[in-house]
């Protein structure tokens, strides 16, 4: 760049806030959409640091064995111990907690702890008058009773307070304190983290009927080693000892694999979204350049008269655009900086992790580079034009409308939105994810921009239409009658759209689509952060009606889970003799992982991401003689009396997966003994219909013979529900009631606080575009001021022309909500239907209330803007004119 | 006010045309202009509004390309040059005065004066500037910006900026319609004096008789022509 277009530029930007004179919605537009970004951004990696930075304390160790249904071995945890300098180990299971002599019983995720527990990190716990806790004296026997910390949630839910009993797998358990904080919380390997948590000795196990063959039950032996030992020897001689045998292995640095691979994803996708709005702040951007650059056409021909030759013009003002584009992008970054300190007790709330609150250089460094060049992809093509003022523009005035720029800076621009999207999908953990994201969003970026055309051109057919029908002149009519209108326009054919339109109603018609409209830049901003919110209402509320609302009639009200596989036939009698209660179902229920797919380790032999899930840790499994209901894709089941080599039923996502072909081999490690089946038999799973289903089942043998317990699942009115739990707890009490509808609302909370993440950042692109379309209407402050001079030196009252100014903005309101209403309802179909594979419903409401809050929103704004106008004396205009 | 003069052309039109063509049509603005200037000679155009003074300047400023004839200026054939190069040969050889002065107005005043020389890539651009404006009656206001001026001022400083590069020509179209006739006056003066003391061709669009009568030939155009034979005192 020349040393000459730097001192220039220098000369204009020293004047401080002058020089940002007309540059708020451009300043405002880049800082949000980076500070949505950097947002984001800094947030995920504030947890996933905290992940990394309290690795240890998260797993509980520096390294965790971790397996389901057994302990270690003696001489298995004896070797442990002489690799490390401590061992502590744990058992986690769900099971039904309630008040001694109540019959409601509350699923609780319980932890049984030794003495040395937890390793690294502490409980931290508080009596009810707030005076804290220690671990080892809450938990220990006292008095005749075993301690027990509970979840404040939980105390909440039974009224606890210190001091009360607690039953949990018959015993009772007096309650010492409320957990503030268990370090461990985010690194559980097995599904914990649903259910309220309770603390417990692990001492205390063997008087309770919670652990017997088959039970459910987690067993986790975390070690410290000693200081300064390398973590990678070790592991890998667990691995090569225990991992053969099912335990799986993990260090401190991913110690919670499953909340990490979330956190990012969501932040991924939220970067996403954030990168909409700086998409829609890119028109903004673009718009203010062109005003801008409209009142430096006189200086930029100068320059051309006193020898700048183009490129030094080019160069003069981009680098002054790029240096204010770097103030809002200085501005983003630093409110996305603090974005993690402000969010980060709620954040804490949500997620049991520690957040490790910073300045990341490289997040702010990525969304620093988003802004840049959405700056410098809407900065370029409006500069370009500019450029090509000819000198001769200060003689005559000539040439200071809109030239065509040059070809080599639209291929700049060009080349700016392609960078853009190659940054979204290289920085993203999921690039196939980003790129149909990024291609989504053009596509409906282009659909705007054709709809802001469409409506452009609609406006003047509808007025033109109105005009050949002679309208309906009124008093204080702005227009005089047509009364020189050619007899063959007022008695020609009828108007291309027949449409008659009252004089004030054609007028605002009118104003979409005259010289200098901004119709198709507010139809665009506007339309695209309204598209979002629609999409993400829409979704979320047929995820919700997915859930909650379309069970089906049979799915049952109950899942029973840990029922001992010799009170199977006893829960079932029991059960279907309770009044209401109907349809009891039981399945043999097995947890293990797939350890090898024809002999390939299973990461190797995944060939569809999508599915990563099942290899991810353990499985639920059964088997079964009879053929479950449901759709079969491929294969034959085998004989009920099939007792030959393992066979395995698949769901048509494991043959996906891996893609598999019948005849192909399965290998599963289930407690601890590897089991190769070969695949016989594909059905498709309908989850939705919350029925007892497996991707994985087998044949019966040897799987019968294996230790395992049963779940069972029973339809009840809801008058049954309370007495089959009151039946449970006296009857059953060490089995494990969940209630289906309860289930589904923690799962819809848990869907609601992602689905207000992305509203939050929805609503951001729609802030970008109710400020595009307040820089709108601000550039068009001198027009409507002109016009309104001009209406009243013609008589026409304040009143008429703030109607007209109303019904221009309510009419683009209406047009832009409708649009953005018909892109959000199909996009939340595409996803609803396509990528999440559920039902779709239309939902009015979301669409009525996006319709409604846009109409309101360009109304408000576009006359907060005009009010002024309205307001202006005529005299000094006409004076200067 | 007599210039000093040579035979030398400094500017060469032969058969200038100009037709700029518009929504309502082509419209002829030059209809076969000769013409040749002397370096150093003071000229003067009038005419009535439309009768293409202004283009006629804009051509010999390399501004607007003719669209027949021959146009020569400082030995340079403009009809050859790209538009970069008629910046850069307007940065060298042409000084121009406006009417609306079209200082920078976030340069200061002597900023305003460097800027051609900086463009020119010269390194004296700012001790040549200060030069200009002291010889203008300005070395006072070298740091102002131009809305800290008055307007007798800023064509002040306009003409100084004009003459920094020594130009071979300075063209100056109506350079008093905006100011009062004392400090048009005064503004006048400055401009012979340094586009004498520079050597400069003086080429000066006017409606003030007075004015006209202070150059040494003045050229009088009507619908595209020169009305009457270019005529020397």
């Amino acid at each position: 760049m020349p040393s000459v277009a730097l001192r220039f530029a220098f000369r204009e930007l020293r004047h401080g806030v002058r020089a940002l004179r007309g540059f708020g919605v451009f300043l405002g537009c880049l800082a949000l959409g980076v500070a949505a970004i950097a947002g984001v951004q800094s947030t995920a990696t504030s947890i996933v640091s905290g992940l990394r930075t309290d690795g240890r304390e998260i797993l509980g160790g520096d390294l965790a064995l971790r397996a389901v249904y057994r302990e270690l071995a003696p001489a298995d945890r004896a070797h442990l111990e002489r690799l490390s300098e401590a061992v502590t180990h744990f058992m986690e299971m769900r099971t039904m907690a309630r008040r001694p002599g109540d019959d409601t019983g509350v699923l609780v995720e319980l932890k049984a702890v030794d003495g040395r527990y937890p390793l690294f990190g502490r409980v931290e716990a508080r009596r009810g008058d707030g005076a804290p806790v220690r671990l080892a004296a809450a938990l220990a026997r006292t008095g005749g009773s075993w301690g027990a910390l509970v979840d404040p949630a939980l105390a909440g839910r039974l009224e606890l307070e210190p001091g009360d009993s607690l039953s949990i797998g018959g015993v009772a358990f007096e309650v010492r304190g409320t957990i503030e904080r268990e370090p461990d919380r985010a690194g559980s390997g097995g599904p914990f983290g649903f259910w309220p948590r309770v603390l417990v000795s692990l001492d205390s196990l063997p008087g309770s009927n919670l652990v017997r063959e088959g039970s459910l039950v987690y067993h986790q032996y975390a070690i410290r080693l000693a200081a300064g030992a390398e973590t990678g020897p070790v592991r890998a001689e667990l691995d090569e000892r225990f991992g053969e045998a099912g335990w799986g292995v993990r260090s401190y640095d991913a110690a919670a694999p499953g909340v990490q691979r979330m956190v990012e994803r969501l932040g991924s996708f939220l970067s996403l979204v954030g990168l909409t709005a700086l998409l829609v702040g890119g028109v903004g951007v673009s718009n203010a350049v062109r005003a801008w650059l409209d009142t430096r056409l006189g200086v930029i021909a100068t320059l051309k008269c006193i020898g700048a030759t183009r490129s030094i013009v080019f160069s003069t003002y981009l680098s002054q655009l790029t240096a204010i584009a770097g103030l809002g992008v200085l501005a983003g970054l630093v409110v996305g900086a603090l974005v993690p300190a402000a969010a980060v007790s709620l954040l804490e709330t949500l997620l049991p992790v520690p957040v490790a609150l910073g300045v990341y250089p490289g997040v702010l460094g990525l969304a620093a580079l988003f802004g840049l060049l959405t700056a410098v992809t809407f900065t370029v093509w409006p500069l370009s034009r500019a450029h090509e003022t000819p000198a001769v523009a200060l003689f005559r005035g000539a040439g200071l409308g809109a030239r065509p720029g040059r070809r080599g800076h639209l291929v700049a621009a060009l080349a700016g939105g392609a960078a853009l999207a190659a940054l979204a999908v290289v920085s993203a953990p999921n690039p196939s994810f980003a790129l149909w994201f990024i291609a989504g969003a053009a596509v409906i970026l282009l659909v705007f921009r054709a709809a802001g055309w469409a409506v452009v051109r609609t406006a003047r057919a509808v007025h033109e239409s109105g005009r050949s029908d002679g309208g309906t002149q009124s008093a204080g009519d702005p227009e005089p009658p047509a009364a020189t209108d050619p007899p063959r326009r007022r008695n020609g054919p009828l108007p291309l759209l027949g449409l008659r339109l009252g004089p004030r109603l054609r007028m605002a018609v009118s104003n979409l689509y005259r010289p200098g409209n901004a119709t198709a830049d507010i139809v665009l901003s506007l339309g695209l952060g309204l598209t979002v919110l629609v999409a993400v209402a829409q979704v979320e509320g047929n995820l919700r009606r997915g859930i909650a609302e379309s069970l089906p009639e049979d799915a049952p009200a109950f899942f029973f889970v840990g029922v001992e596989a010799d009170r199977i036939d006893s829960l079932e009698q029991t059960v279907t003799g309770i009044e209401g209660a109907d349809g009891f179902r039981s399945v043999p229920f097995l947890r293990g992982r797939i350890v090898r797919v024809n002999g390939l380790d299973p990461e190797e032999a995944m060939v569809d991401d999508e599915h990563a899930w099942l290899i991810q840790g353990d499985r639920g499994l059964s088997y079964a003689t009879v053929m479950p209901e449901g759709p079969v894709v491929e294969g034959d089941w085998w004989p009920e009396d099939y007792a030959g080599p393992p066979l395995l039923s698949v769901d048509i996502d494991v043959i996906e997966a891996f893609a598999l072909e019948l005849g192909d081999d399965i290998t599963l490690n289930v407690l601890g003994r590897e089991i190769t089946a070969e695949v016989r038999h594909v059905r498709r799973v309908e989850w939705q219909g919350m029925q007892l289903n497996f991707a994985l089942l087998l044949s019966p043998e040897p799987m019968r013979r294996a230790p395992h317990s049963y779940v069972a699942t029973v339809g009840a009115t809801p008058e049954a529900e309370a007495r089959i739990e009151r039946v449970l707890a006296r009857d059953f009490p060490q089995v494990t009631v969940v209630r289906v509808r309860e289930a589904l609302g923690r799962v819809a909370e848990l869907m609601g606080s992602i689905a207000a993440a992305a509203r939050t950042v929805g609503a951001i692109t729609l802030l970008a575009g109710a400020l595009v379309l307040a820089g709108a209407v601000a550039a068009g402050h001198r027009r409507r001021t002109w016009e309104s001079v001009v209406f009243k030196v013609l008589g026409v009252r304040r009143r008429d022309v703030a109607v007209i100014h109303a019904a221009e903005f309510a009419i683009l309101g209406l047009l832009t909500g409708a649009i953005a209403a018909v892109a959000g309802t199909v996009t939340a179909w595409g996803v609803t239907t396509r990528v999440l594979e559920q039902d779709w419903t239309f939902l009015p409401g979301a669409v009525a209330s996006t319709i409604g809050f846009c109409v309101l929103l360009t109304l408000g704004l576009g006359l907060l803007g005009t009010w002024r106008a309205l307001g202006e004396s005529a005299s000094p205009y006409l004076r200067n004119e | 006010m007599p210039a000093t003069t040579s035979d030398r052309p400094i500017v060469s039109l032969h058969g200038l045309s100009v037709t700029l063509t518009g929504a309502a049509g082509a419209v002829e603005i030059l209809r076969g202009i000769d013409l040749e200037l002397s370096a150093g000679e003071t000229v003067s155009v009038v005419g009535p509004s439309g009768a293409g003074k202004t283009t006629l300047l804009m051509v010999i400023g390399g501004l607007e390309r003719p669209t027949g004839g021959q146009v020569a200026v400082a030995g340079h054939d403009l009809r050859a040059l790209d538009e970069d190069g008629l910046a850069q040969f307007r940065g060298r050889h042409v000084g121009i005065v406006f009417q609306s002065f079209h200082l920078i107005p976030t340069m200061t005043a002597v900023e305003n004066v460097a800027a051609p020389r900086e463009l020119a890539g010269e390194a004296d651009a700012f001790e040549r500037a200060r030069a200009e404006l002291d010889a203008v009656g300005l070395g006072h206001r070298m740091g102002h910006y131009p809305g800290e001026l008055s307007g007798g001022e800023q064509q002040r400083v306009a003409i100084a900026r004009a003459l920094v590069n020594r130009p071979s020509l300075v063209l100056a179209d109506e350079p008093t319609g905006n100011l009062d006739a004392a400090t048009g006056a005064q503004v006048m003066d400055h401009l012979f004096a340094r586009s004498r003391d520079n050597g400069a061709t003086l080429v000066l669009i006017t409606h003030e008789a007075r004015l006209a009568g202070m150059c040494g030939r003045t050229i009088r155009m009507a619908d595209g022509r020169i009305a009457r034979t270019p005529c020397r005192p």
